[in-house]
């Protein structure tokens, strides 16, 4: 009976082999049984069909036998291990004489040890363990008394689970539209893993708890048992935002010492179960499969394709059906070739048009990060105010007269290589505040997804420049007013699919945001390719409220920035998405605090283009020097936006209005800053001086001043004690020659000339 | 009981959670070790290899650019780091990985959230075999 094959001849000495390792397996031997493991897969794939069908299963269940091992699942080990022995010695056995023998007393024994480990017969075991995993998140239960495991480092964890919940959602949207991305899939999935993991220790078993369904989830369509379809991206968006609102409870527990609250998961788990088994019974498909589209081509009759598709299911290891229906002869071979290459063009189409640049963008790097360290924010405040005070401390040095009158030029050139090394060191120490503005860039992502499916428009959005820096102070000031321009943008800007088709557009609208630096500003420009602002409407509107006279006359630029007037709004109806009576002069207010400026570029049918400039950091002003009597101030340059020397005709005084300056056809109030500092002459009449006109939310103001002395970026530095909170005074700063020069806070100044 | 583990050498703890890094050195410290590197992820504890002496891998199993299980492999094909012993930490329900990593030549594995004791029962373990 025995086959002298040079297979067999392998399997036999490979299976001396096994034996031999297995006697050396110790306990909690890992790497032995990866070594065991290994050889029996390698003799496994040298089995011929002719094998036995009880050699087959015998090699299955030592192989399940390992597995359990490893993942002690089985025990006691020693017995599971002696087990390994007996059933590699009857695998010889049957190898030597090509017979398997159950009548002897080896097998007797075998089997008795299998059933006395809870091992089936047929090497079917995998239910139990299966059984094990659904029950242990049930453990997740709240304790009683909550403990704190380690504050400082659930601090941490908090701020580092919220920075992977953010790129969840920008994962989330690219796998939307490329729902095979495997890589996608892992990119989701793996944050959820590890702030399940991490929960486990800091003793958050709700937020182990939640993360864990989430992740079971996505597990399932990782390994390919579960499709992506919205369902399962709307249902982990829910996991993110109630992990979220976990988090945000968890930091307010930590900082009041007090227990995190109890959250209700239920729903979002029974959620999970639904998909789960929604999807087992194969109700959702990704891309249209190939019988559909035969059949949409008419290649194929519905009959047919269930026909085809009972004999796929019947036969394990079926050809694929394209092959069933060509033997069938249903189909030409052809017509299924077409249909196959159809099916890959709608596959790579929707793949094609959904890779948003910011996820590529993103993926590259994070290849290549240079190692960070993580600091408290207070200690670089803290670095960034004494740098401040360095340099002004340095040019005091500078400035001193004694120092001054010394003609030594070693002195010269070291004091000017200190000057030089202080400004450096401050530039540096600003630097440390910066931080990319991609992560609020891509807040938008989630955002843009939401409001496109509420209006049934169909957005892509493209993220550029998401390593532009800017000053960590001002990364929150700046999103609410970006949320509102791009949900402006996506609401009002872009049309419905149908009004783009109409017009000749393609169906999908474009969204871009782009965040650069230019000319020592931050840049984020928010564009569409939407239908552009409808200027009749916006100048019938601002008429129809009283902010344009009839008959004046004004340019295409200055009709597009009346949407940023008080009291605006050209929604006909008002929305859910934008238009809750809160206008866009909120927008240019909120942006106008930051030192910054808006400006719109909009062109009909083809859309807009907001632009957002702001300083790099708040800490620093473009301000425009101005002389008054003998004193210095600093006006900030954004809001000056003309200067003039009026002529006599131009100047009036009305009775209870004061001083009056006609500016284009428009009556501006005057302020005299000599009088309202009592610095230098107050009486001086405006012909003989410069009126600078200001802009400040909205309203417009003329001051008097002598003279401009120059345009500098000056540090903010604040008066601090009982100065700090002066009208009409933002700040001071230390001009070149080391003076101290008054920085204008306008609001307080608009106040101060009305009182 | 201790005497195969030497708590001078220096311990690499691959995670690309920086909190988790923190929490597996927290409790390296806690048993004994004293000089722990990280990196995080199977890139950046490749370098580190390259340029350190390190007697001890904990990786994660989960990591972008390199798994632990990719990493696991290149230091097991890399002549110099073939006998490095190498500890994944996993997690609940990813049995399929810790298979799959024993396969590939993990001399051990832990899973989340573990304690300080399982942790030196692991390492116990590894050094005690390669002790011999």
């Amino acid at each position: 009976m025995t086959k002298k094959t040079p297979d067999n001849q392998k399997i036999i000495a490979g299976l001396e082999g096994l034996a031999l390792k297995v006697v050396m397996l110790e306990e909690g031997d890992l790497p032995g049984l990866g070594d065991f493991l290994n050889h029996l897969e390698s003799l496994q794939k040298l089995l011929d069909a002719e094998t036995t069908a009880e050699a087959v299963s015998l090699f299955q269940q030592l192989e399940e036998v390992g597995n359990k091992l490893i993942l002690q699942e089985i025990g006691p080990a020693a017995k599971a291990q002696e087990l390994l022995g007996q059933g590699v010695s009857l695998l010889l056995a049957w190898a030597r004489d090509r017979k398997f023998s159950t009548d002897t007393e080896a097998w007797r024994s075998y089997c008795r040890f299998s059933q006395e480990l809870g091992l089936g017969d047929t090497g079917e075991g995998s239910a139990v363990s299966e059984e094990e995993a659904e029950a242990e998140p049930e453990v997740a239960g709240a304790p009683k008394e909550f403990v704190w495991e380690d504050q400082e480092l659930t601090a941490n964890f908090i701020a580092e689970a919220r920075e992977h919940l953010e790129g969840i959602e920008s994962g989330l949207v690219h796998l939307e539209q490329a729902p095979t991305d495997l890589t996608a899939i892992n990119a989701v999935f793996r944050p959820f893993h590890t702030i399940k993991g991490v929960a486990g220790f800091l003793n958050l078993p709700q937020i182990q708890d939640l993360s864990h369904e989430v992740e079971s989830l996505l597990d399932e369509a990782r390994s390919g048992r579960l499709s992506i379809n919205a369902a399962i991206i709307d249902l982990t968006l829910t996991g993110v935002d109630a992990l979220k609102e976990m988090l945000d409870d968890l930091q307010e527990a930590l900082s009041e010492q007090r227990p995190p609250r109890q959250f209700e998961l239920q729903h979002i788990k029974d959620q999970v179960k639904q998909l789960q088994n929604q999807d087992e019974a194969g109700v959702q498909v990704p891309k249209r499969q190939l019988g559909e589209i035969l059949i949409s081509q008419g290649e194929l009759s519905s009959s047919d394709l269930s026909e085809a598709l009972e004999q796929q299911k019947a036969e394990a290891g079926a050809p694929p059906l394209g092959e069933i229906l060509v033997k069938e002869g249903k189909v030409a071979p052809k017509k299924v070739a077409k249909a196959l290459v159809d099916q890959l063009i709608e596959e790579k189409g929707g793949e094609a048009a959904a890779s948003p640049a910011g996820a590529e963008g993103k993926a590259a790097a994070d290849a290549q990060l240079p190692p960070t360290i993580k600091i408290d924010l207070a200690k670089v405040d803290n670095l960034v105010n004494l740098m401040g005070e360095l340099v002004i401390a340095q040019s005091q040095v500078r400035q001193n007269p004694n120092l001054q009158g010394i003609s030594d030029p070693k002195l010269e050139r070291d004091l000017a290589q200190m000057s030089r090394i202080t400004s450096e060191l401050q530039m540096i120490s600003m630097s440390m505040r910066m931080i990319p503005i991609g992560q609020t860039l891509r807040k938008m992502v989630r955002l843009v997804r939401d409001l496109s499916r509420k209006s049934k428009k169909q957005v892509e959005l493209f993220i550029e420049g998401e390593e532009t820096e800017i000053d960590r102070n001002m990364v929150e000031a700046i999103y609410d007013p970006l949320v509102h321009l791009v949900r402006n943008a996506v609401d009002h800007g872009l049309e419905t699919p149908k009004e783009r088709e109409a017009q000749g557009k393609p169906p999908t609208g474009n969204l871009w945001l782009r965040a650069y630096h230019k000319g020592g500003n931050v840049v984020i420009d928010i564009e569409e390719d939407g239908r552009g602002l409808d200027r009749e409407r916006i100048l019938a509107k601002a008429q129809e409220k009283g902010l344009v006279q009839p008959g004046e006359q004004l340019t295409p630029s200055q009709i597009d920035n009346l949407i940023f007037e008080p009291g605006f709004s050209t929604a006909e109806k008002i929305t859910d998405i934008s238009g809750r009576g809160v206008g866009m002069d909120v927008v240019r207010l909120t942006i106008e605090r930051l030192q910054g400026k808006v400006e719109i570029h909009s062109r009909p049918q083809l859309g807009s283009r907001f632009s957002i400039r702001m300083p790099l950091t708040l800490a620093i002003i473009d301000g425009l020097v101005v002389k008054v009597g003998k004193e210095r101030y600093i006006l900030p340059a954004v809001a000056v936006r003309e200067t003039l020397r009026p002529a006599t005709s131009d100047y009036f005084t009305v009775q209870g209005q004061g001083e009056l300056i006609k500016v284009r056809s428009q009556l501006i109030p005057l302020l005299r800053l000599h009088r309202l500092f009592r610095a230098g002459n107050g009486d001086i009449h405006p012909t003989q001086a410069l009126v600078m006109v200001v802009e400040h939310e909205g309203k417009q103001r003329g001051l008097l001043v002598d003279d401009i002395l120059g345009k500098q970026e000056v540090v903010i530095k604040s008066l601090g004690g009982s100065l700090q909170n002066i009208k009409g005074l933002a700040g001071g700063t230390i001009l070149g020659d080391g003076r101290v020069g008054l920085i204008l806070d306008l609001a307080g100044l608009f106040s101060l000339g009305q009182a | 009981m201790e005497k195969n583990i030497d708590y001078g050498m220096k311990v690499l703890v691959a995670d690309d959670f920086a909190t988790m890094r923190k929490i597996v050195r927290n409790i390296l410290k806690q048993i004994g070790f004293d000089d722990i590197v990280e990196a995080e992820d199977g890139q950046a504890a490749l370098q580190v290899l390259k340029n350190e002496n390190i007697g001890l891998v904990v990786t994660d199993w989960n990591m972008p650019n390199m798994t632990g299980l990719e990493l696991l492999e290149r230091i097991r094909k890399d002549p110099k780091t073939a006998n490095l012993p190498v500890l994944m930490v996993t997690a609940e329900g990813l049995k399929e990985n810790v298979v799959a990593a024993v396969k590939a030549g993990v001399n051990n594995y832990v899973v989340k959230p573990f304690t300080a004791e399982v942790l030196q029962e692991k390492l116990e373990q590894i050094f005690k075999k390669l002790a011999g």
